[in-house]
């Protein structure tokens, strides 16, 4: 079927890049393939009027950003993990998931509340603007400025950005 | 390091990333499964007939047509004073007409309902059946062939007009009926395989795979509205919200011609276009309507509208987790009252007959 096929180069196309901003946000390989897993199981069930969306990848990210911050399926989203419990990216066991490190960076974004984590990864990863990452995240741009500032404060007091950098 | 290289920190450690690969049979196999739940529901709407049906159906027929193998006690009064309200959350429950009735009284009726202000239009056995404000059930064509899968209908906005189709002795028709009245206005063979794709003041637009046509149902013209790539979106007041090539025919000189969405809605005085936002665009220039509940950003958001029949619009706000709250929004104020929270855990939340 014309759909499925088109769905399925969808599918294809956006998966590695959805993965790899869920697996920013959420920490945890199998935590952020399940919620791209199971994004991706609602967007073909509204793939008609997704695919007719202008920019269906952002919608797509949206769901997936979502299914994080609602922990919708296991409650990751909302974890609250102590810093010492708190694994960097790095420590994901299977080799093709290890990321090379820079210093204090991923201990430090780890330790972010989640919704700063998702802003600094769709502002600083996704390159999206303050309004995209609004609607990403169904808030007013104010709140992502002010989540942005906060969660770049946290990283400048553990180290991982030099004070007065940018934002 | 300053946000220069947390940007290029990011980029380099997340490009270094392998992917798992996707299971792509996993997510049509789950969203096949999510397509089936909300279908079921759908078929809440008819809990609406539920029991009636099968009692009218006996009682229309002369008992020998039974319908529906689980009858269940009539739902009794119900209130449209202020839309239908229909809305259901896939395997909890359905609201209708102010009351909430569990889904498990649901049998079955199907995704083809159409909600007007007189109550739920659906199809029992090919039999066009409309549940009413009274929580009883009327059946609209008696005699009419049961085997028929012909199942496609419209409500109009602009008076107490319905269209369905409906086969009799193997011949399709459309037929429009006054609601208020329980007149037949007019009625129209049609070819197998024609949809109902608006009803706008009484008349009907016809599509068939060679284009749409309009059907006047009181003046009885026929004319040529679009070819085969158009599809017309919906049509209310004069304006017809339309995706593909513009229509070019007779027909639409007599119209205002948006182009939009398949799945996009008019409002009833078709100046606002509603789609899968808080954030209603004018067809005609102008401001667009922000409805305070709901997110208002341009293009789809997440969350679920529908244009009720009073002409509101009914709004499911998700929430933290498995919730959403469920608004009827006026307009054009946009001003919502909370109708109450609904389970989004088993399945995105309905709008029974009139869902986008």
């Amino acid at each position: 079927m014309a759909t499925d096929l088109e769905f399925a180069e969808f599918f294809t196309a956006t998966w590695p890049r959805l993965y790899r901003t869920a697996l920013a946000i959420v920490g945890d390989a199998a935590a952020a393939e399940d919620a791209v897993q199971s994004a991706f199981a609602r967007v073909y069930a509204s793939w008609r009027r997704i695919s007719s969306a202008d920019h269906p990848e952002a919608y797509v990210r949206r769901m997936v950003v979502n299914e994080i911050l609602s922990g919708r399926r296991h409650g990751w989203g909302r974890r609250e993990r102590p810093s010492e419990s708190v694994d960097p990216l790095t420590s994901v066991d299977s080799p093709e998931h290890r990321v090379v490190t820079h210093g204090s960076l991923w201990p430090a974004i780890r330790q972010l509340p989640v919704r700063q984590r998702a802003v600094i990864v769709l502002r600083y990863y996704e390159d999206l603007s303050e309004r995209e990452i609004a609607a990403v995240l169904g808030c007013s741009p104010g709140t992502v400025k002010s989540q942005a500032s906060a969660a770049l404060a946290n990283l400048r007091r553990h180290g991982a950005l030099q004070d007065g950098a940018d934002a | 390091m300053s946000t220069t290289d947390l940007r290029r920190a990011l980029e380099a450690d997340l490009s270094a990333v392998v992917a798992p690969p996707g299971d792509l049979a996993r997510a049509t196999r789950e969203g096949r499964r999510i397509r089936r739940r909300r279908r079921a529901t759908a078929a809440t709407a008819a809990v609406v007939a539920a029991a009636a049906v099968a009692v009218v159906a006996a009682q229309v027929t002369g008992g020998t047509t039974v319908r529906d193998p689980h009858p269940v006690a009539p739902l009794g009064r119900l209130d449209f004073s202020e839309g239908l309200r229909a809305y259901a959350a896939p395997g909890a429950e359905i609201h209708l007409g102010g009351r909430e009735f569990p889904a498990s009284r649901t049998q079955f009726l199907d995704t083809d309902a159409t909600a007007t202000p007189y109550g739920v239009l659906f199809y029992d056995a090919g039999v066009p059946r409309l549940l009413d404000e009274s929580g009883e059930v009327t059946d609209l064509e008696p005699g009419a062939d049961t085997s028929s899968s012909h199942f496609t209908s419209k409500v109009d906005s602009q008076g107490p007009l319905v269209a369905y189709a409906v086969v009799r002795d193997g011949q399709p028709a459309v037929t429009v009926r006054n609601l208020a009245t329980d007149e037949v206005v007019g009625r129209r063979d049609i070819s197998r395989g024609t949809v109902i794709d608006g009803l706008d003041d009484g008349v009907v637009f016809l599509r068939t795979p060679d284009g749409t046509t309009t059907w006047d149902s009181r003046t009885e013209a026929v004319q040529e509205l679009a070819g085969r790539g158009t599809r017309v979106a919906d049509v209310r007041n004069g304006v017809i919200l339309y995706d593909g090539p513009a229509p070019d025919g007779a027909a639409a000189t007599a119209y205002r011609l948006v182009k939009g969405a398949i799945d996009a809605q008019l409002t009833y005085d078709g100046r606002y276009v509603l789609y899968w936002s808080s954030r209603l665009e004018p067809t005609a220039g102008g401001a667009p309507i922000l409805l305070d509940q709901g997110e208002t950003g341009r293009g789809p958001r997440y969350g679920w509208w529908a244009v009720d029949t009073d002409g509101s619009v009914l709004a499911a706000v998700p929430g933290s987790g498995d919730r959403a709250t469920v608004y009827d929004c006026a307009l054009p104020s946009g001003h919502c009252t909370e109708l109450g929270p609904l389970s989004t855990l088993h399945g995105d939340p309905m709008f029974i007959g009139v869902d986008m």
